[in-house]
């Protein structure tokens, strides 16, 4: 595929970065207070946080990765996609609405309500540095490999360009120019989806049981590519990605911290029925598009599109503007390159306010001065740290270019299933859940996911990996859960349970919930 | 006054106070807890039984999420889309519940706490 250096690619990129910068400008203008750099002073109505929710998951993964798993292996690659929506749910019935009547910034801020300060902060920052800069790392090898891919960039300069950018936005911006940010990428990428799947459909009279049936001709399988088995073919190795997934989205730190944008309970309800209606429809319109790229491209194209299939639906879109080469062609590629480029930046911006907020919000402020620490200080903090976290960022990006990192993002959701949604829950319903049992969750949590992933084939040097699961999460999980349940029989906390009622009331009533700031 | 404290910190973390205690024991509470419960387990068994149901099915009978229901449309993709609407139905059915009957007993239970705790400092 060679996109290299069109003329497009410049005056589209330029156009996308001047509308970011605007956004920001605009965002900034608002004194900053902790309430404002972190939570966007409470001032993001349900509508809009779920609107940027959905923004966490449509990165390029989405955009990139689904598509092409669709093209590849047909049923099997939707089926791949299901788990994220699913786990909206976990979401919704255990964290949002509890989250936002008992938090202020952060998942320790909420927890340590009733558990001891200091420990308990300590292990929640390292989960949160540890998932964010995991997902990070992902989102900037995404984002230099598709400059590198489409606009001829070379990966080392588009990493350094990407993060010297998103710095910018989460610096001057805090949290509210990050929300704006995916609002605005989750709008552009939203509509460019529904363009290219109603022109797939379009190719195929509209009719999906024709485009299915077209696609399946233009597989090497024929019927087997519309039936399950040609991805996915372990039993276990399914449930176990499953459990990642379903249960991982309620432990992602940045996700769980845009609950505490919004004003009240009633809107930290509507952002995730704007969430799942908005990645519904989108992953819906996904399933169209990798179908169409199956049904339209040609076998040479199909082989363009590398060996994931990652740049899937560039090439489709290369094709429906003409073809390479030709002017409308080349035009459509620049769009959907910016387009796939902002969602990669916007979602690196999300991590990385959460990142920060686990070193400077939890543990500069309330551990190492003690909840001392005035507004000014806990924001230049937060600045500093956001510049440290990009450059650890940008180095580790450089550093793992050549390595497979598909097993990164699996390993992310296992490790959020395993150590975040267990202390989580476990802090909101069970009352002799103590603190020992939450440090002792999360560490046990954290090592047992580190330790298993090298043992699966991805990662194993060696022929024979001791273990065949390709997602650790199905033993990780319960082990997560088992250890937090120990931690706290073996070590009651007597503080801990006295203080029960003081999150379990805030959660369930919002009496004592943060207010908005006006401003 | 416990009840109007916007920041956490210090002020109820700090001292646990009789308020909290309080309105655990009110049966107003244990109804909105009994309430919330009779949502949230069903609810949860209903999504994860449809979810890993579905997965199972794909990985032990792939022929018979084959079947074809409307010329190449099979009962796999019929499927997928059944668990989106499920997913949204969950989430409507929430919200509904939640507003007409949570949030009035939530209402009841805060106007009792701050009675209270007014009658208490007096």
């Amino acid at each position: 595929m060679s996109g290299g250096g069109n003329g497009f690619t410049v005056v589209v990129f330029a156009l996308l970065v001047a509308l970011t910068i605007f956004i920001v400008t605009r965002a900034s203008r608002r004194g900053q207070t902790t309430t404002s750099f972190w939570a966007a002073g409470r001032s993001i109505s349900g509508p809009q946080n779920g609107v940027a929710m959905a923004g966490d998951f449509l990165g390029a993964a989405t955009m990139l990765g689904s598509v092409g798993l669709i093209m590849l292996f047909g049923f099997d690659g939707a089926l791949y996609s299901l788990g994220w929506l699913v786990g909206f749910v976990t979401v919704l019935l255990f964290a949002g609405e509890r989250l936002r009547n008992a938090g202020r910034f952060t998942l320790g801020d909420a927890l340590t309500l009733r558990l001891s300060e200091r420990p308990t902060r300590c292990a929640v920052a390292v989960t949160t540095l540890l998932i964010s800069s995991l997902l990070l790392v992902t989102q900037l090898l995404a984002a230099g490999l598709l400059l590198e891919g489409l606009a001829g960039i070379d990966y080392s300069i588009a990493v350094v360009i990407t993060t010297a950018a998103f710095l910018c936005y989460v610096v001057f911006g805090g949290m509210l120019s990050v929300t704006w940010l995916q609002i605005a990428k989750a709008a552009i990428l939203a509509s460019i989806t529904t363009v290219v799947a109603v022109w797939v459909l379009a190719k195929a009279g509209f009719g999906p049981s024709t485009l299915l049936s077209r696609a399946a001709d233009h597989s090497e399988q024929g019927g087997a590519f519309l039936r399950p088995g040609l991805f996915l073919t372990n039993p276990v190795d399914m449930i176990s990605l499953g459990i990642a997934l379903v249960f991982g989205v309620a432990g992602l730190p940045h996700l769980l911290m845009r609950f505490l944008t919004v004003p009240d309970k009633t809107a930290a309800r509507s952002s995730v029925w704007w969430s799942v209606l908005l990645i519904g429809c989108v992953y819906l319109l996904t399933i169209v598009i990798g179908l169409g790229a199956r049904a339209l491209l040609s076998p040479a194209e199909i082989q363009a599109a590398g060996d994931g299939g990652n740049l899937a639906a560039p090439v489709l879109v290369q094709k429906l503007g003409g073809g390479a080469g030709t002017w409308g062609g080349d035009l459509f590629l620049a769009i959907f390159t910016a387009a796939a480029f902002a969602t990669a930046l916007a979602l690196v911006a999300g991590l990385v306010i959460a990142a920060s907020s686990a070193v400077s919000h939890d543990i500069y402020a309330s551990v190492i001065k003690r909840g001392e620490a005035n507004d000014r200080d806990e924001v230049r903090m937060a600045r500093i740290t956001t510049v440290v976290i990009g450059v650890v960022g940008i180095l580790l990006a450089l550093y793992v270019k050549e390595k497979n990192i598909v097993f990164l993002a699996g390993l992310v959701y296992a490790l959020a299933a395993s150590t975040n949604f267990p202390v989580l829950l476990l802090a909101l319903s069970w009352r002799r859940f103590s603190t020992v049992g939450a440090v002792l969750g999360v560490a046990v949590g954290t090592i047992s996911c580190l330790v298993l992933i090298v043992l699966t084939p991805d990662v194993w040097p060696g022929d024979n990996p001791p273990i065949g699961l390709t997602n650790p999460a199905i033993i990780t999980v319960p082990l997560g859960f088992f250890s937090c349940w120990l931690g706290s029989v073996l070590w009651p906390d007597a503080t801990a349970e006295r203080l029960f009622p003081v999150l379990s009331i805030r959660a369930r009533t919002g009496i004592g919930a943060e207010r908005p700031t006006s401003t | 006054m416990v009840m109007s404290s916007t920041s956490a910190h210090g002020n109820l973390t700090g001292s646990p106070g009789r308020d909290w205690d309080r309105i655990e024991a009110q049966p107003e509470y244990r109804e909105l807890r009994a309430m919330q419960r009779g949502f949230t387990i069903p609810a949860t068994a209903c999504y994860l039984i449809a979810y890993f149901g579905f997965l199972l099915l794909a990985a032990l009978a792939p022929g018979f999420l084959g079947t074809s229901i409307l010329g190449s449309i099979n009962l796999g993709f019929v499927l997928i889309v059944g668990l989106f609407v499920l997913v949204w139905a969950l989430v409507r059915s929430y919200i509904k519940v939640a507003r007409e009957r949570w949030d009035p007993q939530a209402e009841r239970i805060a106007s009792q706490a701050s009675d209270d705790s007014a009658e208490a400092a007096r």
